[in-house]
């Protein structure tokens, strides 16, 4: 995505959210559109095919019906869906979906963390984890926990702004650095 | 790729030595790649001039704050940076080293070693951007920095804490000017820095060689941002070489910086500020481009507590157009130009400096008195043989005087040439310029001027040593030594013996 349109579409998530009937904005309202985002990211195609002229109105409504009904879009984003189709801009939809999750997350002060490991993780552990991690950002965490081998050992968290790693993968990766960083 | 073995485990004890971080990082994402610019979103307390790591290994500079991304320039162009990469912020502006160790060297922008002789030493990491000294802090210029050519040091002096300005079209001798003033601070006490900015790489190696040859890097330093770096490096060269001269000045030395040239700097510069999207003005160049040039010269000059840093910006014209935007940008910040004519050199005097157009603002300050009291009288006689030398030209008859001021003006011409890599010492000079004064070339042919005067000096080296020493350590002539001076030429003319076969 270009920085433009990565503007936009900020400015389109901040617009929604100041707009939206704050009864219906909840967490689960946000996560459920950047799931919709992020299922979106790989249909870029047909958001486009939308927008060529060559398709029919009829053909238009149908695409535009699949999306509202059937991909999980929770009904008071469904406006949001209409805007963009009149302003053409319905490639940005995935984008501002991630976004809304992101912006409304910073509002009201809740980080959300991914957090990988290579092995799985206990509740004892996810707890400690997420105690780590409220301590040091300073606010409310979000754990989404999911397994990466290339790790090889270790852990890392890492949300839009904040991150954190220790890991084998880590350390190979500083040593190479090193070793290049000498030889060149 | 070469790796020393031993160092090799040092180099893994010290990357995997470290425990965990008790802290988050902050981070920002790739957004977009290219033209060795990147655009991060994330970043969100960096700092503008911070230097960012990426996962990758890249590093880049930060050059833009926007509300929602961050514009960084990388540092290097052969460690691929891709998109969503995870950008961390380091907490510190961009640093160089500095130290006595790195006389000697040759880095490029980034600090890093070109010449194959092992790790920097550093003494120090000091950032790139530094407030210039103030009015309170600084000496008035007095002690003189002896290029070793007749024609600057005789009437367009530099001393040590100016900025002089070199300036030419291409291929005028700018940068052997620079060259030559750098083999002649040997044992001067001076140690020397050249920044060679968007040069060619066949052209930095022939100039290493030459100061490897001479002896001139015991005492020199060369930063190198050839062409095939990236924008980034060639904008922040001069300023690495002016903060390694700062470190010298620190330390009460005298050093003397080679910027060659600033308007490969100036270019380098506009490149970067375009792709920032910032608004283009005069020439495409953006609006602060004054600021980039008197924010770096300004940080030379003499101290009260001691040691100085004397520039030498060097800075190419079109066409002989001295009128175009960043020479007078240049000429207006510095303390005297050095005007290299295209058609001097072209009829065979070099350096071909133009007399009329070339100034030192600190002028006769900066002079030794040897040659100042020498080369008292020579601006007027080359100002006028140039008069005469038009009417000359239109076939006019010219009484005797006209016609011995003209026979004059061409002795002094021809003796201010002078060939490349060949450097007098000042006593040198002050006796060809007592050569000029008393007369003793007027007889003389054209073609016999240089011989004759450098034969003199020989002669006086030789048979007069003491002569020689004594103006050597006083810095001054006498009316006694010019007495002494006067027989010593009345003795050589009846003995010199031009040789015509070279």
């Amino acid at each position: 995505m270009n920085k433009g349109d990565f503007i936009l579409a900020r400015r389109y998530a901040n617009a929604f959210l100041n707009t939206v009937d704050q009864n219906v904005l909840t967490r689960d309202f946000v996560v459920a559109c950047a799931c919709v985002g992020d299922q979106l990211v790989q249909l870029r195609e047909w958001l486009a095919v939308l927008e060529l002229p060559m398709i029919t109105g009829m053909q238009r409504e149908n695409m535009l019906k699949i999306l509202k009904e059937e991909s999980g879009l929770p009904g008071a984003a469904t406006s949001l869906v209409d805007l963009l189709y009149a302003h053409g801009r319905m490639k940005l939809l995935p984008e501002i979906l991630i976004a809304l999750k992101r912006f409304y997350f910073q509002r009201i002060g809740l980080v959300q963390f991914s957090v990988q490991s290579s092995c799985a993780i206990g509740e004892a552990t996810r707890q400690n984890i997420e105690d780590f991690l409220g301590c040091a950002s300073g606010k409310q965490v979000l754990c989404d926990y999911e397994s990466n081998i290339h790790l090889i050992a270790g852990m890392r968290a890492c949300s839009d702004e904040l991150f954190w790693e220790y890991s084998v993968a880590k350390k190979l990766r500083e040593a190479q650095q090193a070793v290049y960083k000498d030889t060149l | 790729m070469r790796v020393r073995s031993t160092d090799l485990v040092s180099l893994f004890e010290q990357a995997l030595s470290k425990g965990p971080s008790r802290e988050l990082q902050e981070i920002g994402v790739v957004l977009q790649v290219g033209d060795n610019i990147c655009t991060v979103s994330g970043l969100s307390n960096v700092v503008y001039g911070e230097v960012v790591q990426f996962e990758g290994g890249n590093k880049g500079v930060v050059f833009n704050l926007d509300e929602d991304f961050v514009s960084v320039f990388l540092l290097y162009n052969h460690i691929p940076v891709v998109e969503r990469e995870v950008v961390q912020r380091t907490g510190t502006v961009f640093k160089v080293p500095v130290g006595m160790k790195l006389v000697g060297r040759v880095i490029d922008a980034t600090g890093r070693p070109l010449d194959e002789s092992g790790a920097i030493e550093a003494d120090d990491f000091w950032p790139i951007e530094a407030v210039a000294p103030g009015v309170i802090e600084r000496k008035p210029i007095s002690q003189p920095l002896q290029t070793g050519k007749l024609v600057i040091d005789a009437l367009v002096s530099i001393g040590r804490g100016q900025r002089e300005l070199l300036i030419g079209n291409r291929s005028t001798g700018k940068t052997s000017v620079a060259v030559d003033t750098i083999l002649n601070q040997k044992d001067q006490n001076v140690y020397c820095i050249y920044v060679s900015v968007g040069q060619r790489q066949a052209s930095v190696a022939r100039l290493i060689q030459r100061l490897q040859v001479n002896g001139a890097m015991d005492y020199s330093v060369v930063v190198s941002a050839q062409a095939s770096d990236p924008v980034l490096n060639q904008y922040l060269a001069p300023y690495v070489g002016c903060t390694i001269a700062e470190y010298f000045r620190s330390r009460g030395l005298d050093a003397l910086v080679v910027y060659d040239d600033l308007t490969s700097h100036a270019v380098a510069y506009r490149e970067m500020s375009l792709l920032l999207r910032r608004s283009p003005g005069r020439e495409a160049y953006p609006g602060d481009i004054f600021y980039l040039h008197s924010r770096l010269l300004e940080r030379a000059g003499t101290l009260l507590k001691g040691g100085s840093v004397t520039a030498l910006p060097i800075v190419q014209i079109q066409n002989d157009d001295i009128t175009a935007y960043i020479p007078t940008n240049l000429i207006s910040i510095t303390d005297g130009q050095i005007f290299l004519d295209t058609k001097l050199f072209n009829r065979g005097v070099r350096p071909a400096v133009n007399v009329e157009l070339s100034v030192s603002r600190v002028g006769g300050a900066a002079q030794t008195k040897a040659i100042k009291k020498m080369a008292r009288t020579l601006r007027l006689e080359l100002a006028q043989y140039h008069e005469l030398l038009d009417f000359a030209q239109f076939g006019t008859e010219l009484d005797e005087i006209s016609q011995q001021r003209l026979a004059r003006g061409e002795r002094a011409i021809e003796l201010l040439k002078q060939d490349l890599f060949q450097t007098y010492s000042f006593v040198d000079e002050a006796l060809m310029l007592f050569l000029l004064q008393e007369n003793f070339l007027d007889k003389l042919a054209i073609a016999h001027v240089r011989p004759f005067a450098q034969q003199f000096v020989s002669y006086v080296m030789a048979l007069y040593a003491e002569v020689y020493e004594t103006i050597a350590q006083s810095k001054d002539v006498t009316d006694e030594q010019i007495e002494q001076l006067r027989a010593i030429a009345r003795e050589f003319v009846k003995i010199f013996v031009c040789d015509d076969r070279g």
